[in-house]
């Protein structure tokens, strides 16, 4: 029995020092050499909430603005011809073989067309889209040959007929192509400018909730950014103007004496109070410190405080410290 | 018996989370904004003096007096600026009145003090006065009581050193005494006196004849005695003189010449130097016994011994390093250090009654000056200087040094005037005493109250 109970006690050991041995990294390796410690102090140098500075909004609106602003730059025609290749081949050659200027008007200005009574009706043919692309690809193929007739020399009189008829067929050609791009342009465009309303409105609504978030973190309206350090030096600069230290008296550097002060809305003293009464009760010349020191505040009363700013200095630790008169 | 474990668990949680509270309250209590007031503005506290008036409320001439000692007394300080009594708006009738405070703003006063005083049916002082807060508008102190007339003196520096007390925090001096060395005649034939008087240099009054030349009095603890040194037949010898009786006692009887007395803060015992076989050293007297036990042991001179206020160490000067220098040892001679390593000689070290540093005299670059450092010898500030500075005398409070200055000597023999002034230890308000003849040698007499 005992030898065991022995036998169970070396083997939990060995197991405990193997354990040890795996587990315990630091006895089998040197650990890393402890690196020195930098200490940085935060610096906060700008106060607070954006939202009033209004970056983020900013951002926002300028953003739509060159949404906007790119809405007539991007080429929203050539958009069209890209997504249907055949189409701008077909004005291009319209041109070629009939030199007068209806050609090129109606080329380039597929929108101005519309209103004019002729063209509506060519434009409202497009409404059947199998039918038209057949056509629009024969008329695009017609106009081909029309260039090559020329050189060929025929009757003259034919070749007007023809010419004429060729040219009646390139135009409504040409028109059909025109409804057909300006309607698939006009597509595109709805397209585009949901697209762009919905980016909009995705990046003001993302800036809103970052804006948003500003705001919970900020004090409450309106945005009053806190005591600066020319406030406060305004503030040292009057109390000390007003403040005797107690030169020459026994234990000075010792004489520290913490004064809270509550102030009402035009800076005047209220109240000042010694924050160590125990001491105020014990050490006489600690309240002859402390009596000076609370002199020293209604002495000064009102003290020059950024009145919009109440909130923030309604109620003061002021620290007299005499320790420089023994420098 | 696990209910009352689970009850201590309890109480002990319950004790948890409120120290953990108050810790969380107490840092939120604390979260205000704080400035530091590193500076301000050293100027005399101005306060207004009123002249003390009668029971009917009209100015007394003694109520006049009084009023003019407290003001002297406080101006003569250095640290506080009477206003004239021809501004007050509204002088007070008397002191159980509450001041209109209105009245007092204008003129820039912190403290207003107010009293009554007049000479009652049985020919005494009777004395009251209130001092008033004129900033928080409360009143400070008060106080009153009864004396005869010639101590309106004394009566008027009692409430002088009540109003220091309040706006310093120091106790006053004013209610003290300065015993010093009158001199009068040629250099030849000077005729050296021990003197005493208010230390305002009024209540002047000669304490020896002049027959022996006397030097270096010392005041005891209870401003009772002097110890000084007498030269009598021309045995110069260290002397107890009591004050209220006049008497005189020569302390032991030894085969040299003994000087520079001091007295132990508590009074029982004196040290002072003993020239014996060409050595002099620092013995310490039982003043019940007059047993001397002998404190150092050198080939040089050791002399001017001074203890600390709390009478366990000693600082004395010696040449024992080739130059006359400051030294400390504990109070039965043992750890004997050098103080003083600037250039220069130092001599007559006086310890401070609060006891953080020590009065010296320096001798350096044929210049003489009064200094204070250190009782480590470290911060050695010089206040005050001139063709012959020395000897100087702590006031009870420890903030204002008296000694004395000689001017130099014409070449017809004329000049060596010798006068007791006063100074801060800031350096600053050095003042001479008026005395009704040349005085060296001041030494100031404790609180007398």
């Amino acid at each position: 029995m005992d030898r065991r109970s022995l036998l169970i006690s070396v083997g939990l050991h060995v197991s405990v020092v193997v354990l040890a041995w795996i587990g315990l990294p630091s006895i089998k390796r040197d650990l890393p050499e402890e690196q020195p410690i930098i200490v940085m102090e935060m610096v906060q140098s700008v106060p607070t909430t954006n939202l009033d500075q209004g970056d983020k909004p900013s951002t926002a609106k300028q953003e739509q603005k060159e949404a906007r602003s790119k809405k007539p730059t991007p080429p929203p025609p050539p958009a069209p011809p890209r997504a249907k290749p055949p189409t701008p081949p077909a004005p291009k050659p319209a041109p070629k073989p009939l030199p007068k200027a209806p050609d090129l008007k109606a080329e380039i200005l597929p929108q101005k067309v519309a209103p004019k009574p002729k063209p509506k009706p060519e434009i409202k043919q497009p409404p059947a889209p199998p039918k038209s692309k057949p056509k629009q690809v024969a008329a695009q193929k017609a106009p081909v040959p029309v260039p090559q007739s020329p050189p060929t020399r025929v009757n003259k009189l034919a070749r007007q007929k023809a010419l004429d008829k060729a040219r009646q067929d390139a135009l409504s050609g040409v028109m059909q192509n025109l409804a057909k791009a300006k309607a698939v342009s006009e597509e595109a465009e709805k397209k585009r400018r949901e697209q762009e309303r919905k980016d909009a409105a995705e990046k003001l609504s993302s800036s809103l909730t970052s804006a948003a978030g500003n705001a919970i973190r900020a004090p409450d309206k309106p945005v009053v950014g806190p005591l600066g350090l020319s406030d406060i030096d305004r503030i040292r600069q009057h109390v000390s103007s007003c403040w005797s230290p107690p030169i020459g008296t026994a234990g000075a550097n010792t004489l520290i004496v913490d004064i809270i002060v509550t102030l009402d809305r035009d800076g005047k003293v209220l109240t000042a109070e010694v924050d160590n009464k125990m001491r105020l009760a014990t050490d006489r010349t600690y309240r002859v410190a402390a009596d000076e020191a609370i002199r020293t505040m209604f002495k000064c009363s009102p003290l020059p405080v950024p009145l919009d700013k109440y909130e923030q200095w309604k109620s003061f630790i002021f620290g007299f410290d005499p320790k420089f008169l023994t420098r | 018996m696990n209910g009352n474990r689970l009850t201590m668990m309890m109480f002990f949680r319950l004790i948890a989370v409120m120290v953990t509270c108050f810790g969380l309250f107490s840092n939120l209590a604390h979260a205000q904004l704080r400035i530091d007031i590193t500076e301000g503005q050293v100027a005399p506290t101005p306060i207004a003096i009123a002249n003390f008036t009668g029971p009917d409320g009209k100015v007394t001439e003694i109520g006049k007096q009084i009023a003019q000692i407290i003001s002297e007394d406080l101006e003569s300080s250095g640290l506080f600026a009477p206003v004239d009594s021809a501004a007050f708006i509204e002088p007070p009738k008397a002191p159980s009145i509450r001041p209109n405070f209105t009245n007092w703003t204008p003129l820039g006063v912190k403290g207003l003090l107010v009293g009554s005083a007049y000479v009652d049916g049985a020919g005494m002082l009777q004395v009251e006065f209130v001092l008033w807060d004129v900033v928080i508008q409360r009143n400070i102190t008060g106080g009153g009581g009864n004396a005869d007339q010639a101590a309106i003196r004394r009566i008027s520096h009692q409430i002088a050193d009540f109003v220091y007390e309040e706006f310093t925090g120091d106790t006053g001096y004013f209610d003290t005494r300065v015993v010093y060395v009158a001199e009068s005649g040629s250099q030849s034939r000077r005729l050296k006196r021990l003197a005493i008087m208010d230390q305002d240099g009024h209540n002047h009054q000669y304490l020896t004849s002049g027959a022996d030349l006397v030097l270096t009095p010392r005041f005891s603890p209870t401003a009772n005695e002097i110890a000084y040194l007498n030269y009598f037949n021309d045995e110069p010898n260290v002397y107890l003189f009591e004050i209220a009786t006049g008497r005189t006692e020569r302390l032991g009887s030894f085969p040299g010449m003994t000087f520079a007395p001091r007295f132990a803060p508590s009074g029982d015992k004196l040290i002072m130097s003993l020239a014996q076989n060409g050595m002099t050293d620092i013995y310490e007297m039982d003043m019940r016994t007059q047993a001397i036990n002998r404190l150092t042991q050198s080939a040089s001179i050791d002399t001017s011994p001074s203890y600390s206020p709390d009478g366990k160490q000693i600082v004395f000067n010696s040449d024992r390093g080739g130059s006359q220098q400051l030294y400390v040892m504990d109070a039965d001679g043992a750890n004997v250090r050098r103080i003083s390593f600037n250039q220069g000689r130092y001599a007559t070290p006086v310890w401070s009654p609060r006891g953080d540093i020590i009065a010296f005299t320096k001798m350096a670059n044929g210049q003489f000056y009064i200094g204070v450092m250190n009782v480590d010898g470290s911060g050695e500030r010089l206040l005050a200087s001139g063709f012959l500075v020395e000897g100087p005398t702590w006031a009870p409070n420890g903030r204002v040094l008296m000694y004395f200055k000689q001017q130099p000597f014409e070449t017809d023999g004329s000049g060596g005037d010798t006068h007791v002034y006063r100074i801060d230890i800031t350096g600053f308000n050095e003042k001479r005493i008026i005395t009704p003849s040349d005085a060296s040698d001041p030494a100031w007499s404790p609180i007398l109250r």
